[in-house]
């Protein structure tokens, strides 16, 4: 087993659009995916992702990197607070970003198994639409008018969760 | 005793698949004007008034099982996946609402059919907050919730 002993060995990742990212192979094991492609050792030299554009797989790998020098809860049980801030603010700022990239973030996150950014994500979204209304809710995801409910099944689900609305 | 006499027409099952040919190629015809000359031909040769108000009726009817029928796929089909605006499946999505609190989930719920869906799953309401709701709530409410939460209630 030659994967954590050798923490300079690099990785590298191939978008979609044919952007390669060259990259520590400690950061690459963030993913749960990467690490089991490169514990079966059938990762090759690049590993391509074609589900992912640069723009999205740029922003996971500043993610990754980020994390991967933090050090880990249960590396040690006396991490100084300022570290643990520092991520917090960190993955605060990381989430301020618009709609669309997050799905597409979240949607590689989820691809490539990393826990703590589809948490991230996931907790994004759900602040944001949190306290909201039907109609806000549409606005704040692009939920099309045509996927819409149909006039009856919007008035069941109004009538079974009456007491939810005003 | 005598088993009652069946009608003629349903000795037999009816024939799906011809009743299925027939609808496809109809369907699929694409010259409407051709289907427009069609129903002209067919009235006028209808002889009597109530014959001709027969058929009228019966077009209009025809045409709106037609509708119905397909406004009911569409929503069918956007509650499978709603891939153009909400790229997440259905675990994900899941997650996100099992984040919020339980009438936010009902809220999301009345947006699109998708998330109608997904707002069924039992993880949505692992978490019922009772504390901060309307007073509105009754117990069939919480009891429609908690049968959705099923065994994932804690």
């Amino acid at each position: 087993m030659s994967t954590s002993s050798s923490s300079s060995k690099k990785i590298v990742l191939k978008s979609a659009d044919n952007e390669t990212f060259e990259i520590d192979e400690i950061v690459a094991l963030e993913s749960q995916a990467i690490k089991n492609m490169i514990e079966d050792e059938c990762a090759d030299n690049v590993i391509p992702l074609g589900n992912i554009d640069s723009k999205t797989l740029s922003k996971i790998i500043e993610y990754c990197k980020k994390h991967a020098e933090s050090p880990k809860k249960d590396d040690n049980a006396d991490i100084d607070e300022k570290a643990v801030e520092d991520l917090k603010s960190f993955d605060a700022e990381f989430a301020k970003v618009d709609m669309p990239l997050i799905q597409d973030i979240l949607m590689a996150a989820n691809f490539l198994n990393i826990d703590n950014l589809i948490g991230l994500m996931c907790r994004t979204i759900a602040d944001r639409i949190k306290g909201k209304t039907p109609e806000e809710i549409r606005k704040i995801l692009n939920i099309n008018k045509n996927d819409l409910l149909s006039p009856e099944q919007e008035a069941k689900a109004r009538e079974e969760n009456s007491w939810a609305f005003d | 005793m005598t088993t009652p006499k069946r009608p003629r027409y349903s000795t037999s099952k009816p024939n799906y698949s011809t009743m299925d040919t027939l609808l496809e190629s109809f369907i699929n015809n694409t010259d409407h004007a051709s289907i427009d000359d069609s129903v002209d031909r067919i009235f006028e040769s209808k002889s009597t008034d109530s014959e001709q108000n027969d058929f009228i009726q019966r077009a209009i009817d025809i045409g709106s099982v037609l509708l119905e029928a397909g406004n009911r796929l569409r929503c069918k089909q956007a509650s499978v996946h709603n891939a153009f605006v909400w790229p997440l499946p259905v675990d994900v999505t899941v997650k996100v609402f099992s984040m919020i609190d339980t009438q936010s989930v009902f809220n999301a719920a009345a947006t699109c059919s998708y998330f109608n869906k997904c707002a069924m799953d039992p993880l949505c309401y692992a978490d019922i907050d009772l504390v901060t709701l309307v007073p509105k709530v009754n117990d069939a409410a919480v009891s429609t919730m908690i049968q959705r939460a099923g065994n994932a209630l804690q």
